[in-house]
């Protein structure tokens, strides 16, 4: 086993790694003797099979399974669309369920069999316990996630699809950190309810509430504030997006989608075909404020016309800092010419075709040029919301396992 | 130097009173045995001291630490054996006693440790398939890692058979030579007579007695059962009672139909019959029986000991 004589050098490195972490955290011999437990069960590599097949097939079929499923989209498969389109869903309600799998029992169990009592008597204080615990939980899910998340990478870029790598690097570095979140989240559950049992119902309300129930709630207080309560539009919007960023899974979506907004432009569709029909220059939101005010109805769909204008204004302007402009077209029929008439100026375009009437067309779109985005709805605040989760999972465990008779 | 130290120790749980002021004292090296039936308050204590349970009232101090203040300090220099432990089934003996060398950051060698409780056999057999006797004594190894100065043992032999508990009562006296105090708490007075300096006897959450083994012998050593057989049981019993109650020394250890057994100095015999004779009851025979530290501790507990 692991005698001192180390064989070859990357042994020698990962010895002294140990050490030092041993010397460095009381927790650690916890985490590690939790984590050398579960790759003892198998349940490991059972893991990492299955995220490898969940995160293969869905491009798998697209790519290759023609008829089967639905085809790529126009312009083939690129990393962004399957990171935003598959795996930003997918990831946000299979983890959660496996973290939990994972972390539901971690305290319970050696509560219920008395094992803790061994952990206890050695020189660990509960904090230490409970640390230790979510960090080789944490491994737990995180090792075989890396190992899907490789092999995937390798799939990828076998594959006819383009590989950004730097973009699914980063992808795969937030998705670790809400591991930490949901797996902190999941283990002071257990080390606060008596049984397995209890952990279990807790964690599948708490899971059940966060992954479907949070935003239509989040959007219900908007609603009753606005209409019964009678805050303005402004405090409304702003309200909402606040509780949207506050849970787990909102937080850890729109920090991955700020971060794939930043790789290419980010304008809406509607926009950019008409910048393209006029030839155009205006100036896009940044990748967060892109980010935020897409997260809401604000591009209308086949199946919802989209939130009415008044509250895309509020959005595009107080929540996410753009400027919500009035593009005015007047198409003139003796002069044969439309002008293009935009907060930075007036354009007039001859010859473009058969114009049959004079008539006037307003469009209203969420351009940059605005102030910045709040800097408590920016990246780093959503970190801070999520690492809240951490330091709330903290408190609880202080206050039901390090305070109370065991 | 004390090993421990209860000052009016008090835990309350919602209904009902585990420990009721209990003070103690254990000397360093000292081989104490905490004694009392199932129930007395032996495990609160313990929790106490392992910091598992916080106190109502009163502190606890081992080694000179304050339990509820610094457990991780005592923790790193006591060997325990809890009671209702489990061990990690995938993990096997080795795997364990590395864990727990790890953590206390000693160097001991899990082999010699496992000679020692004489497991050595089966050491990298996974525990899960352990019996009963070899867990307890795999968690025993564990508890001797590091030569601790304290060890606390909950009810060390329960699970163990007579031979087993003949080489737990002789690994006890190893580390007591070593110079370690031990404290063990057990429901079977031979097991603590054999190997204790001192004994405490703890009952519904009192300690109501401690000494040294001898000095609990010869406290017996003048005391008798006085056995009085009734004429007429269900008009005297209740005097019986009362008389007996107002003789200093002397208790009622028993009531069988017309039987009553009474415990007293064997100089008392005499005064406590003339009493009863002066209370009017018609006293048809009596017998006497030497005490035993058995009955003592049983006459002390006033329960049945299940072994």
């Amino acid at each position: 086993m692991s005698d001192s004589d180390a064989g070859s050098p990357a042994e020698a490195q990962l010895q002294r790694l140990d050490g030092a972490l041993h010397d460095q955290f009381t927790w650690y011999p916890v985490a590690k003797k939790d984590f050398k437990d579960a790759l003892r069960s198998r349940g490991l590599w059972a893991l990492a099979a299955i995220f490898t097949v969940i995160f293969i097939s869905p491009i798998a079929i697209r790519l290759y399974g023609q008829g089967i499923g639905p085809s790529p989209p126009d312009g083939g498969l690129d990393t962004r669309f399957v990171i935003e389109g598959i795996y930003l869903n997918l990831v946000t309600v299979v983890l959660p369920i496996v973290t939990i799998f994972v972390g539901v029992a971690a305290i319970t169990k050696e509560k219920t069999s008395g094992s803790l009592k061994l952990l206890l008597s050695l020189p660990f204080s509960r904090r230490s316990v409970i640390v230790g615990k979510v960090l080789g939980r944490c491994a737990v899910v995180a090792v075989p996630f890396l190992i899907a998340a490789a092999i995937t990478a390798v799939f990828m870029a076998a594959s006819d699809l383009s590989l950004n790598i730097e973009m699914y690097t980063l992808f795969v570095l937030f998705s670790l950190l809400f591991v930490v979140v949901m797996v902190a989240i999941a283990v002071s559950i257990s080390g606060a309810v008596s049984t397995t049992l209890r952990s279990v119902i807790v964690n599948a309300i708490f899971y059940i509430y966060v992954t479907f129930g949070w935003n239509s709630i989040a959007n219900g207080v908007g609603k009753f504030l606005y209409n019964d309560v009678g805050v303005s539009r402004s405090l409304r919007w702003n309200t909402v997006l606040f509780l949207k960023m506050a849970s787990p899974t909102q937080a850890y979506k729109t920090l991955v989608s700020s971060m794939l907004a930043s790789f290419s432009d980010n304008v809406q569709p509607g926009l950019q075909q008409f910048s393209e029909r006029w030839n155009l220059s205006l100036s896009q939101l940044g990748p967060q404020q892109y980010s935020r005010y897409t997260l809401f109805n604000t591009q209308g769909s086949l199946f919802s016309p989209g939130l009415p204008a008044g509250d895309k204004r509020v959005l595009c302007e107080s929540v996410a800092g753009g400027a919500y402009q009035n593009i005015t077209l007047t198409a003139n029929n003796q002069t044969n010419s439309v002008t293009v008439t935009s907060a930075e100026g007036t354009q007039t375009f001859q010859n473009v075709g058969n114009i049959t009437a004079n008539q006037t067309q307003v469009s209203q779109f969420c351009t940059g040029g605005g102030s910045e985005i709040p800097f408590y709805f920016s990246d780093p605040a959503v970190v801070v919301f999520m690492l809240g989760w951490v330091a709330l999972a903290a408190g609880l465990s202080y206050y039901t396992f390090d305070l109370v008779d065991l | 130097m004390t090993a421990i130290e209860l000052y009016g120790l008090r835990k309350e749980y919602q209904d009902v009173v585990a420990l009721d002021g209990v003070d103690l004292t254990v000397e360093d090296g000292e081989v104490f045995g905490f004694l009392g039936p199932n129930g007395a308050g032996k495990s609160t204590t313990i929790n106490i001291l392992l910091d598992f349970v916080r106190p109502t009232a009163g502190t606890a101090e081992v080694l000179g630490y304050d339990a509820q203040e610094d457990p991780t300090a005592i923790r790193e220099r006591i060997g325990v054996l809890p009671e209702g432990y489990d061990i990690y089934e995938r993990l096997s003996a080795r795997e364990h006693l590395e864990f727990v060398i790890e953590s206390k950051d000693a160097d001991d060698d899990p082999m010699e440790l496992l000679e020692r409780v004489g497991l050595a056999d089966a050491i990298d057999r996974r525990a899960g398939g352990y019996s009963k006797g070899m867990k307890q004594r795999l968690v025993l190894a564990m508890a001797l890692v590091d030569d601790p100065d304290l060890l606390i043992l909950d009810e060390p032999t329960t699970g163990l058979d007579p031979n087993g508990a003949r080489e737990m009562r002789d690994l006890i006296r190893e580390e007591s030579d070593r110079g370690a105090t031990v404290f063990f708490s057990s429901h079977i007075l031979s097991q603590v007579e054999a190997v204790c300096d001192t004994v405490g006897i703890l009952q519904k959450g009192q300690l109501i007695a401690k000494d040294t083994v001898e000095g609990l012998r010869s406290a017996v050593r003048g005391g008798m059962t006085l056995w009085v057989t009734l004429a007429d049981p269900a008009g005297d019993v209740s005097t019986v009672e009362d008389t007996v109650e107002g003789i200093e020394g002397a208790q009622i250890t028993e009531t069988d139909g017309s039987q009553v057994a009474i415990g007293c100095k064997s100089t008392q015999k005499m005064d406590i019959l003339n009493a009863l004779n002066d209370a009017g009851v018609d006293v048809a025979n009596f017998e006497t029986e030497d005490q035993s530290l058995e009955e003592l501790f049983t006459a002390y507990t006033e329960q049945e000991v299940d072994t």
